[in-house]
């Protein structure tokens, strides 16, 4: 049946994530996405690389949001393959690009269309964002050090200063700026965060070795909270 | 806004709205002598959209024949559950059965349907036999996606109960309350979007609450939450925090309530930054899919739920099939039983247009989710659809939510209007 389903497509629809891949930098979110609000995004990055070749950076656009920088993340050391998760806005249906650089400069990039709905059952007033400070910092990690996924969150509701698409210059953003997280006290990922990254920032991160891994997050004023 | 309410749910305009007026034939009906079918349409799915697309079809066009091939003799409907859970109805007061339709002349074959050869238009049954169609319509609902929660599988719900399908399932859940320990403590998971019914669990735990007010005072219920918005989220924490303050606590995503480990044994979750809750009763509703034939027979996508025309709910995938209620993909349409009575009546439309060459209005679609948040008191949630660019949108100005602020008569009112809007619709459905 599925073969004739194939045969038969009338109508090719990017219905789901029609991501435009790039070989090695693969994107995965909903095709269809009910609240822009908390959006849930994967990266999964493993391009061959040659030696001492190392992904640097990803960067997450949102073209027609109206500050299109989402998330971008910096990688100090090697972290091989990627497996990055997290949460970020989007104001409508379009198209949001995913780049990788290496630390030669080679360049990938992946794009995937979304359709951004407001389900009828979803029509809550947006719950005020009173509390402007960081708090509970969160991380799960793997037992005894193995490899695994590392989940973080801080609660913070990433005021950005925007009203239906429009700046509304009473409101001050406010916002957690960064993730650091190191091992073995050595710097090894940086996320930014910037006005397309959804409220209470969430990294989660595939690593080999969980051991002796430390984070802290930085807001807009400086002020750092570790874990 | 309330007018509209009214409007909406006064009984006789609702049968009007709900079985004839969506149907509007217009021009010349070439009429066959002789009672020759038209056309074979076969509809897999005894809910809310299967019944409903059967019954139409034999009152707007008895020339075609109608076949419903539903396993079962009957159904429980999600509507109205949450009131047998909390032991306000009895089970029977929501089952319907075929029997009326079957008065009506659809052909009801028990049989489960388990995949589609598109190419010779037949349903392959279960034991084997085939079915030829010259039209599908496919109302399959959901299935529970088994993979989603470590440690919660089919096995598990045994103990475990979800009642997100209708049934043994609400009334395991029933009991487990029934025989909770006095200060016990209930837990509800609930799934991120998209999934069936949006405001179903907090209308579950409004109603578990009242229960445990009047039954087990000094019982707690914590909800577990996927997501950090909700349907009608302040209208029921407003009535949350006037009625069951000290009872209900919701966390949702950010506050660490997403469940992704279930044990059973223990009645106990884990959630994603690994907090453990152990619950007396515990209600796991799980992330869902479109209801298997869809799956099995390569209509759904990566999504797991169905790709539809919004304009006649025909897939994207296969001509002549047709895909209604929770298993297509309609938001901002929600997963509610009078979201896929209308999106059968596009399909109804649509296809008798097809099959017969009658010109055929299609339907201007709509929805309405009451909630009871206690016995005599509902909020409801509304609006209208329409396509613009292929797309299925909310109708600007037709949406209506209930008031924040109400008197008490108001929200009786509305506990009323969900009462009749669900006997009317049953029995327009099911009804003899």
């Amino acid at each position: 049946m599925l073969r004739w389903v194939l045969l038969l497509s009338l109508i090719v629809a990017p219905v789901c994530g029609a991501a435009e891949d790039q070989k090695g930098l693969r994107v995965q979110l909903p095709g269809l996405i009910e609240d822009g609000a908390q959006v849930p995004l994967r990266i999964h990055f493993d391009a061959p690389m040659s030696p001492g070749e190392y992904l640097q950076r990803l960067d997450v656009l949102a073209e027609q949001n109206p500050e299109p920088a989402v998330i971008g993340f910096e990688f100090m050391q090697a972290v091989m393959p990627v497996r990055l998760a997290t949460r970020i806005r989007l104001r409508e249906s379009q198209r949001v690009r995913v780049i990788a650089r290496s630390s030669t400069g080679r360049i990938w990039h992946t794009d995937v269309d979304v359709r951004v709905a407001v389900s009828g059952c979803l029509m809550g007033p947006v719950p005020q964002a009173a509390e402007l400070q960081m708090h509970s910092p969160r991380v799960a990690m793997p037992e005894a050090g193995q490899a695994g996924e590392v989940r973080t969150q801080i609660r913070h509701p990433m005021e950005n200063g925007y009203r239906d698409g429009v700046r509304d210059h009473s409101i001050s953003p406010s916002r957690v700026q960064y993730l650091h997280v190191s091992r073995a006290n050595q710097p090894l990922m940086s996320a930014e965060f910037f006005a397309g990254m959804a409220a209470h920032p969430y990294v989660s991160l595939w690593l080999n070795d969980t051991r002796a891994l430390s984070f802290s997050w930085e807001d807009l004023d400086g002020r750092l909270i570790q874990h | 806004m309330q007018s509209r309410i009214r409007a909406a749910v006064s009984r006789r305009k609702l049968l009007a709205g709900l079985v004839l007026a969506p149907l509007a034939l217009s021009g010349c009906l070439p009429v066959r002598q002789g009672g020759a079918s038209q056309g074979r349409v076969v509809i897999v799915g005894g809910g809310f959209g299967g019944a409903t697309a059967a019954r139409l079809l034999r009152q707007q066009a008895p020339q075609l024949d109608v076949t419903l091939v539903e396993q079962s003799s009957h159904f429980y409907t999600c509507p109205f559950s949450n009131l047998v859970v909390a032991g306000l109805r009895p089970i029977s007061d929501i089952r319907q059965d075929y029997t009326g339709l079957m008065a009506a002349g659809v052909r009801h074959v028990r049989r489960r349907a388990i995949d589609i050869d598109p190419v010779s238009r037949q349903l392959v049954l279960d034991d084997g036999s085939r079915l030829a169609y010259d039209r599908l319509i496919l109302s399959p609902g959901i299935d529970l996606r088994w993979d989603a929660i470590e440690g919660y599988d089919a096995r598990a719900a045994e103990q475990v109960p979800h009642a997100w399908k209708a049934g043994p399932q609400t009334l395991l859940l029933r009991r487990q309350l029934e025989a909770m320990p006095e200060g016990g403590k209930v837990i509800i998971s609930v799934p991120d979007n998209p999934y069936r019914c949006p405001p179903g669990p907090y209308e579950r735990a409004s109603l578990i609450a009242h229960y445990l007010s009047r039954h087990k005072p000094r019982a707690k219920l914590l909800i577990l939450d996927s997501k950090d918005r909700f349907s009608k989220q302040s209208l029921f924490m407003d009535a949350w925090q006037s009625q069951h303050a000290d009872r209900i606590e919701w966390v949702g995503l950010s506050g660490d309530g997403k469940v992704v480990r279930v044990d059973p044994e223990r009645r106990e979750v884990e959630t994603d930054f690994t907090s453990r809750h152990r619950a007396s009763v515990l209600n796991v509703i799980p992330p869902q899919k479109a209801g298997q034939i869809a799956a099995r027979s390569g209509l759904t996508d990566a999504s797991g739920w169905v790709p539809v025309n919004p304009q006649t709910f025909e897939s994207r995938h296969a001509a002549g099939v047709y895909v209604v209620g929770d298993a297509c993909i309609a938001a901002p349409m929600p997963k509610s039983g009078f979201a896929a009575g209308m999106q059968a009546r596009s399909a109804v439309a649509a296809i008798i247009a097809d099959l017969t060459g009658q010109s055929v209005t299609a339907p201007v679609l709509s929805n309405i989710c009451y909630s009871l948040v206690a016995p005599d008191y509902a909020i409801s949630v509304g609006g209208q659809y329409h396509v613009d660019g292929g797309e299925l949108l909310l109708t600007a100005g037709t949406d209506h939510l209930s008031p924040l602020q109400a008197s008490m008569p108001l929200r009786r009112s509305e506990a009323q209007a969900a009462s009749g809007w669900y006997r009317a619709t049953t029995a327009d459905i099911w009804g003899h």
